[in-house]
């Protein structure tokens, strides 16, 4: 008998032991209201007069939980265009698809939501490297109906700061400098205005672009627009790569870029080869002043790759979400969700995929292995869902889709 | 109106919490059954009289796990429906020791729990708990013999 309940105090043991860290200290902003307010009243009454009917009433309660957003996520790698649609609030799923959306590979934004449409590229067969002609770029309804629309070849896009429009960008195997223009996602002029520019666009932004600009010294971000000249914005020496064999070759990569949120850009700097970074910088792409976020004491380095802090800043400017090469190892890339003081305020581990702001910018959607979590940081609650990891979670649509 | 200490008592017993939280839901989801207990704390009326917070939390953590507990058996019922679904827990568990825990009811999950990892005696348990010493030692005993049947099966 001892012996057994040595095995059960071990187990329970070893269960708690697997512990995660505790969660920061969660901020209660409402308090429940004596008085049932006026919503809940009128559901009541609507449901008392219905009587026989089905009705769903949800509380003001639930409501003011709500996260008010859909995440759209592949099925198979978008090898099929069927996409799994799912409403966070009510947690359910459908099916939905996307025509003749194509896989995005390496593709820095593959899928933009801009207005009301969906921009992405086509599904073609490519038979040789570098394909013959660049891949047909798309548009279709946000609402998933209606025609698709063809708004130009490129072999990028780039969301523009303009609703509704993106910008397409094309490159070219033997030069340095690409072509770029800003075309309306619904209704696309036949022949755009085209500028050709130094660098490789990075995001739109009022009136133009953010550009990572580099030589073999130096590893610049600057601000292009029509008609007048490039202003530097922040500039690094370039980053080292070390080969195999040991030999240096230097190249972009030392600035990394973040997110934008209005005249907001989050750029990592010193970063190295493995794409984690010493300092966050958000700078202001008007003034160029830059705020350097205080780096927590649990982290040792900033990761900007990419495919996963590309959405870091909230929409609200608050607080930053992130991944992080933890002080003294452990998990591998731990997102973190920090304020602009450095505090961090939750910390997620075995993160699947990308991690984005909701729509309204209130939470932060984290996709783990077997479930999708939205985390608001504003009073730290939380709501989970059960959802298999099949894929990445390209964007967040705001709630009011789900029809 | 919130405590003036609520920040210092969440500090205090937030890892018991957590511990507590991982014995009856899993590791995954222990964070999230914490912070949504506290903040139904918060925001109950009672909260601001309150004089032993620590068992109040105990309480609240174990109401949220109770909930979270039947939202997952729902939605399991519903997707097994649909395909067969392996269940996966985040964090690197003996899955002996899930399957054995998983056996048991929310309440039971607690009681062992509480007398295994935090030493209290069945009086202690019916304190924190809320619940009557007859009910902490009648789920104690079924908590344990099904324990033993399954750890002494493997």
């Amino acid at each position: 008998m001892a012996i057994e309940d040595q095995r059960i105090r071990s187990a329970v043991r070893t269960l708690v032991d697997s512990a995660p860290p505790a969660p920061p200290f969660p901020i209660a902003r409402r308090r429940r209201r004596l008085v049932p307010p006026v919503r809940t009243v009128l559901a009541f009454a609507t449901a008392c007069i219905v009587g026989a009917g089905v009705l769903v009433v949800q509380s003001s309660r639930n409501g003011s939980h709500r996260v008010n957003t859909l995440a759209i996520a592949a099925n198979d790698g978008a090898a099929t265009g069927r996409f799994s649609l799912i409403n966070l609030d009510s947690r359910q799923m459908r099916q939905v698809n996307v025509p003749g959306m194509g896989s995005w590979g390496n593709s820095q934004y593959p899928i933009v939501h801009t207005g009301s449409r969906l921009v992405y590229f086509e599904k073609s067969v490519i038979r040789h490297y570098p394909p013959a002609v660049r891949p047909k770029v798309y548009s279709y309804s946000d609402r998933f109906r209606g025609p698709v629309i063809t708004l130009g070849r490129a072999d990028v896009v780039v969301p523009s700061a303009r609703s509704g429009y993106i910008w397409l960008v094309e490159r070219y195997s033997d030069r340095f400098d690409v072509t770029v223009s800003e075309v309306s996602a619904s209704s696309p002029a036949p022949h755009p205005r085209r500028w050709s520019i130094k660098g490789e666009p990075i995001i739109g932004i009022d009136g133009g672009l953010l550009v990572d600009v580099w030589n073999k010294n130096h590893d610049e971000i600057v601000v292009w627009r029509p008609d007048t000249p490039t202003r530097t914005l922040l500039s690094s020496a370039a980053v080292a790569t070390t080969a195999n064999d040991g030999t240096n070759s230097y190249g972009p990569g030392a600035l990394l870029f973040g997110g934008l949120v209005g005249e907001s850009a989050v750029v990592g700097t010193g970063c190295d080869q493995y794409q984690t970074c010493d300092e966050l910088k958000i700078v202001n792409i008007s003034s160029g002043e830059a705020h350097t976020l205080p780096r927590p004491r649990s982290v040792q380095r900033w990761v900007v790759a990419q495919d996963v802090s590309r959405d870091a800043l909230s929409p609200s400017g608050k607080y930053i979400v992130i991944p992080v090469k933890p002080a003294g190892g452990g998990d591998f890339y731990p997102r973190i969700v920090v304020d602009l003081n450095g505090r961090v305020l939750r910390r997620f581990d075995q993160v699947a995929a990308s991690v984005l702001w909701s729509d309204d910018g209130e939470w932060v959607i984290v996709q783990r292995m077997e479930s999708l979590v939205a985390y608001r940081p504003s009073d730290g609650s939380t709501k989970t869902m059960r959802f298999h990891y099949n894929g990445p979670v390209p964007i967040t649509l705001p709630g009011s889709l789900w029809q | 109106m919130p405590r003036d200490d609520d920040a210092e008592i969440y500090e205090k017993h937030a890892e018991e919490l957590v511990g507590f939280a991982t014995g009856l839901v899993g590791p995954s989801d222990a964070a999230d059954v914490v912070s949504e207990a506290v903040l139904r704390c918060l925001r109950s009326r009672a909260w601001p009289t309150v004089r032993e917070p620590r068992a109040y939390l105990y309480r609240a953590v174990l109401s949220e796990a109770r909930q979270h507990h039947r939202t997952t058996m729902r939605r399991r019922a519903r997707e097994a429906r649909a395909a067969s679904v392996d269940s996966v827990q985040a964090v690197d568990v003996d899955p002996t020791i899930l399957d054995a825990v998983s056996g048991l009811s929310i309440r039971q999950r607690a009681v062992i729990v509480l007398a295994y990892w935090q030493d209290l005696t069945p009086g202690e348990i019916a304190t924190m708990l809320g619940i009557g010493e007859g009910s902490v030692r009648r789920h104690l005993a079924r908590a344990r013999a099904r324990l033993r049947e399954v750890l002494h099966g493997d």
